[in-house]
């Protein structure tokens, strides 16, 4: 159920998305890359499996039983 | 009436102390006596927190400033801490209580007028007032021949004194045709009269304080007196007389050429004084040669001139005051107190006590943290800036001399011996004098800002 | 009439008092104290105060009251104030005469206008951080709380030796803006202390080791003021530092890597103080435009409000469960809804989602990194974002209030000062989310922005959307183990002991086996034979000089003890002898 509304608001969001802002222009960004559609989505997809993956791989170096100090 | 707002806590001791003794006599009750006798330091006392003024008053007889003001609270101080310790020893051993408060009321009323005095004539009246009770006082218990005699030399000395003291004013007054302090400002120095008169002054001075060689009364009037009136000796009239010459020096005085006078009298206080006390198994009279060492060391500051001898001389006259006070405390709390070997084992029985003893042995020496290493190491400082090195070589000296005599008490209260020292349970009042004197010491030695000026 | 009473006087002096009082007093009193405190901040008017005369330097003025310093002394006081309710039902003095004290000395840093003062009031700031720590009195607090005083120390150092530098070099004693010194060596002394203790990576490692190790009441009284006070140092004294922005920029990405890889409850939103000071740190660096200053500003007053929501509530669940390791809890908001309720308000918050204070708060930052095109700031503030949404409220809040139970675990009842605490909190997060411009008016310099512009909202909202998306996609991987991560502390805690091994192996070792031996040696063949001859020479040569002394002491005392006759007449005769003399030379000469 949870995952149903997730998928759903993804959808929608990036329709708005691309037409709140490619379409009618009702807002402009600071750099020339956030002109491409739905830069909002792409980043959000893109840093959050940027930040997973850093993070998994990471922590085959650093993460370590619980009593590591003792 | 405004004008006399300034003598206001003076007028007050004057007519309690009269009161007291008039109301004594009739009831003979020791207890409200001493009451009566405490309130006669303490509403002058609280009078001056509150009321301090200063000023000019009766055509310049008396002048009064901040520390003026400060010495005679402190004076006032000393009375209430003599009585408090009078108390115990006098009550029991006679019954002519009424008297001694009154006699000790009014010596306090001579000596803070000899602080006020801004004129000669005024000087010389209030002397005489403090140095009559004082005679009486020394000689206060009538069937101890020692007693007896101690006061009868001190007031035959005492009178040749008084007598220099007038032939000055007389000197003075031929010369200026005044007898206010101010004279000293305009006159000329150069004429024998005038110098003859200065040095009468200084001579008759130097009795009060017992500097060498007018020192000679002390020692057998300061064993014979009651050891109240021994810690009165040492201090007050000393305190009174140096304020007063302090007075008269920077009123002008100081311009003269007097100064191989005053290093002769000092070096010749600091030795003999140092010397003798060595000897002594009588701690009063070791007291006694100790004060006239004292006075060594302080009348040097006179080698100095205006600031310079403020600010050497105040310190060390606060120190020296709380120093005595506590010392005769603890003096006055042991059974026998006049006798060293009393003290033998004193820290078996009263740890405190032999602590507070100690810490004040070591302020007279002058070995820090004490405040008696501060006031000491201030004045020859200033001594040593000013050009007096050899002087201050000697006072070095004979302050590691003053050690032995000092330092022996101490050996003595923490030796492993028993011995058989008592505390006076009726006394009780004196250790709590000692301890606090102790806290004042240890507090102006850690924080040197609140004595030094 | 005295026109400005410094309020860390009054904490102080209140929390001093608080010991001597009774025990069912100390509660409300401290209560009072910190109400007390709080309303005369809210008083203070602008203006210089106080002076002071040190070895003959003037220090004048000691008290700065600006627009900047009033914005953090207001949500230091007020911090405070919630945090005291927050444990009023504790019995514990300590704590909240270290909680008062904190208030105090944060204060005090932000009203301090010359730069002696404000490092005293700095290093009271760690000493009562270390008492917080220290009063959770368990075997692994003691140790985190000496760690943090030691990387303290060396930070105060630091920033003690820049500073004396300063005096030196410029012989004014302000603390104001550093960068017309940009580049020698004590602006980077003293950017160094305040980086320490803004926990800028590679110094940060001292903020998720000690802040769990602390109370549940400490970590609420940690999390604002150390780092926040560093905060208002750092714009203070370094506005438009460049190096800051990309430390920031960093630092934000950093603590969010990490806050994803932990388990601890505690340690988790420590990792994210980390992550959100980055963002403040970046601001200062942006701060050649006022905007990157007021957000940084803005950004450390809404911080500090809902991060002490997030460790209040987590402090909840603790003290409810005696549990704070995720995969130890799960399904918690069944049982305790309000603190969810808060919990996600805090968690919505710090991911920056419109209509509450983190959104206002963190987009100046965001937009002065666009302002000033700096693309590396702009692109890293919005992976940490990212990283803070998926970290906090996907898998702390899911895993710690939903998800299915993981131990048993029962559930006390949560007192209603905790509760009283938590919801004041939450409603404020909300109400400045919903009036951003009533808010703005208080930054310290003038700007005209608009947070809710359709472009922000529509980005913000599918950042928010994708994020979840991935989570949901990585929802397995991502579920929490029972493991802790190493992080730079590493270096310090192994390295000591490694350092200890060698020692005892190769100095220890020489000491006891070589150089012990030797010394022995020496001492029986030489030192003592020649102290031994030494004494006896002395004995036989030196001893006569103070026996010389004593004698002749005596002697002189035995002559001059003559005079002491006791005859009245011969005193007079000495006094009048030694006078006439006197007059006699006088005249002669």
């Amino acid at each position: 159920m949870g995952r149903k509304i997730i998928y759903l608001s993804c959808a929608v969001i990036l329709v708005l998305h691309i037409i709140l802002i490619k379409f009618m222009h009702l807002g402009h960004g600071y750099f020339d890359f956030e002109e491409l559609p739905a830069f909002g989505a792409l980043i959000g997809l893109i840093g959050t499996l940027f930040i997973v993956i850093f993070a998994k791989s990471l922590s085959k170096v650093v993460t370590k039983r619980e009593d590591y100090y003792d | 009436m405004s004008q006399y707002s300034i003598l206001m806590p003076e007028m007050i001791m004057l007519i309690l102390s009269i009161a007291s003794f008039i109301y004594g006599v009739l009831r003979r009750n020791d207890n409200e006596i001493f009451f009566i006798g405490i309130l006669t330091f303490l509403l002058p006392i609280s009078l001056l927190i509150f009321s301090s003024s200063s000023g000019e008053m009766i055509g310049g007889l008396i002048k009064t400033d901040k520390i003026v003001n400060i010495f005679r609270f402190l004076l006032l101080m000393t009375g209430f801490f003599i009585l408090l310790l009078a108390y115990g020893e006098i009550k029991g051993r006679t019954e002519r209580f009424a008297e001694f408060v009154f006699l000790l009321t009014i010596s306090f009323f001579g000596m803070n007028l000899m602080v006020l005095s801004n004129d000669l004539l005024l000087l010389y009246l209030s002397l005489e007032t403090f140095s009559l009770s004082l005679y009486v006082l020394a000689g206060f218990f009538r069937e101890d021949r020692r007693s007896v005699e101690s006061g009868m030399k001190y007031f035959i000395l005492g009178t040749l004194s008084s007598i220099l003291l007038l032939a000055s004013i007389a000197f003075f007054y031929a010369v200026t045709g005044t007898t206010s302090f101010d004279a000293f400002k305009t006159v000329e120095f150069k004429n024998v009269t005038v110098l003859l008169s200065l040095i009468f002054l200084l001579a008759s001075f130097a009795f009060k304080l017992s500097l060498v060689p007018f020192h000679a009364w002390s020692p057998d009037v300061y064993q014979g007196a009651p050891t109240s009136v021994t810690a009165l000796f040492s201090t007050a009239p000393k305190i009174a007389v140096f304020v007063a010459l302090v007075k008269i020096f920077l009123s002008g005085a100081e311009n003269v050429a007097s100064s191989g006078l005053i290093i002769i009298l000092s070096s010749l206080s600091m030795i003999v004084g140092n010397i003798l006390a060595l000897r002594q198994r009588d701690l009063k009279r070791m007291f006694a040669y100790s004060s006239i060492a004292h006075a060594g060391y302080i009348f040097m500051a006179f080698l100095l001139i205006d600031e310079a001898l403020l600010r050497s001389i105040i310190p060390y006259l606060i120190i020296y005051l709380f120093m005595n006070i506590g010392a005769f405390a603890v003096i006055m709390s042991i059974k026998n107190g006049e006798n060293i070997y009393s003290f033998n084992g004193l820290n078996k029985i009263s740890s405190l006590l032999a602590l507070s003893m100690t810490v004040i042995l070591f302020s007279l020496t002058g070995i820090p943290p004490t405040a008696g290493f501060i006031v000491k190491f201030n004045i020859f400082k200033n001594l040593f800036m000013a050009g007096y090195g050899g002087l201050v070589f000697l006072g070095l000296l004979m302050s590691i001399m003053s050690a032995f005599y000092y330092l022996r008490i101490v050996f003595y209260m923490y030796s492993e011996q028993i011995g058989n020292v008592t505390l006076l349970e009726s006394n009780a009042i004196n250790r709590y004098i000692a301890m606090v004197s102790t806290g004042v010491l240890l507090i102006t030695g850690l924080f040197p800002n609140l004595i030094l000026l | 009439m005295i026109d400005f009473i410094h309020p860390a006087l009054i904490l102080t002096i209140g929390a001093i008092i608080l010991p001597l009082l009774p025990k069912n007093l100390r509660s409300p009193y401290s209560v009072a104290v910190a109400t007390i405190g709080f309303f005369f901040t809210l008083n203070a008017s602008q203006g210089f105060y106080g002076a002071f005369s040190l070895f003959g330097h003037e220090i004048s003025p000691l008290v700065r009251v600006d627009k900047l310093s009033l914005l953090f002394a207001y949500i230091f006081s007020f911090i405070g104030l919630i945090g005291i309710i927050y444990c009023y039902h504790i019995d514990d003095w300590i704590q909240q005469l270290a909680g008062l004290l904190y208030t105090g000395a944060s204060i005090g840093v932000s009203f301090a206008a010359d730069i002696l003062s404000f490092y005293l009031f700095w290093e009271i700031l760690s000493f009562c951080a270390v008492i917080l720590i220290w009063s959770n009195r368990t075997k692994e607090a003691t140790s985190a709380g000496f760690r943090y005083i030691l990387v303290h120390v060396a930070g105060g150092l630091s920033l003690f030796a820049g500073i004396m530098i300063y005096i030196y070099k410029t012989g004014n004693y302000d603390f104001s803006s550093l960068m017309n010194y940009s580049g020698e060596t004590f602006w980077w002394l003293i950017l160094i202390g305040f980086i320490l203790c803004a926990a800028v990576p590679p110094l940060h490692a001292w903020l998720p080791d000690a802040y769990p190790s602390a109370t549940i009441y400490g970590s609420v009284f940690l999390n604002p003021f150390t780092t926040k006070a560093a905060v208002y140092a750092l714009i203070r004294g370094f506005p438009g530092a460049e190096v800051l922005i990309y430390l920031g920029s960093v630092m934000a990405v950093y603590g969010v890597i990490y806050a994803l890889l932990e388990n601890n409850l505690r340690r988790l939103l420590s990792y994210h103080i980390v992550s959100q000071v980055g963002y403040m740190v970046a601001g200062v660096g942006l701060g050649v435009v006022s905007l990157g200053l007021n957000g940084s500003a803005s950004h450390a007053f809404n911080h500090i409000l809902y991060k002490c929501l997030l460790f209040m509530s987590a402090g909840a669940v603790i003290f409810a469960t005696g549990k704070e390791k995720m995969t130890e809890l799960g399904d918690f908001g069944r049982y305790a809804p309000l603190t969810a309720l808060s919990f996600f308000v805090g968690a919505f918050s710090i991911a920056g989602f419109p209509l509450t204070n983190g959104f206002i708060g963190k987009s100046p930052i965001i937009s002065a990194a666009g302002e000033i095109q700096n693309a590396f700031a702009y692109l890293m503030l919005n992976i940490a974002t990212c990283g803070t949404i998926i970290s906090i409220i996907c898998k702390m809040g899911y895993y710690t209030f939903f998800s299915e139970k993981k131990s048993d675990y029962s559930v006390k009842e949560i007192p209603i000062n905790m509760k009283i605490a938590m919801l004041t909190t939450s409603a404020l997060c909300i109400l400045i989310g919903i009036f951003p411009q009533v808010f703005y008016q208080f930054l310290p310099y003038p700007m005209s922005y608009e947070p809710y512009t359709v472009q922000h909202i529509m980005d913000t909202l599918a950042i928010f959307s994708f994020t979840g998306l991935v989570f949901v996609i990585f929802l397995k991987k991502l579920e929490p183990k029972p493991y802790i991560n190493l992080d730079l502390d590493w270096f310090y805690r192994i390295g000591a002991k490694g350092f200890m091994k060698t020692m005892d192996l190769t100095v220890a070792k020489a000491e006891y086996d070589f150089i012990n031996i030797q010394w022995k040696k020496l001492m029986d063949n030489l030192v003592i034979p020649v102290s031994k001859k030494s004494a006896k020479y002395e004995d036989l040569r030196m001893n006569r000089i103070p026996m010389f002394i004593s004698n002749l002491a005596k002697t002189l005392s035995d002559g001059i003890a003559q005079f002491g006759t006791g005859k009245v007449q011969d005193y007079a005769f000495y006094m009048f002898g030694f006078l006439g003399l006197v007059i006699l030379i006088l005249l002669l000469f």
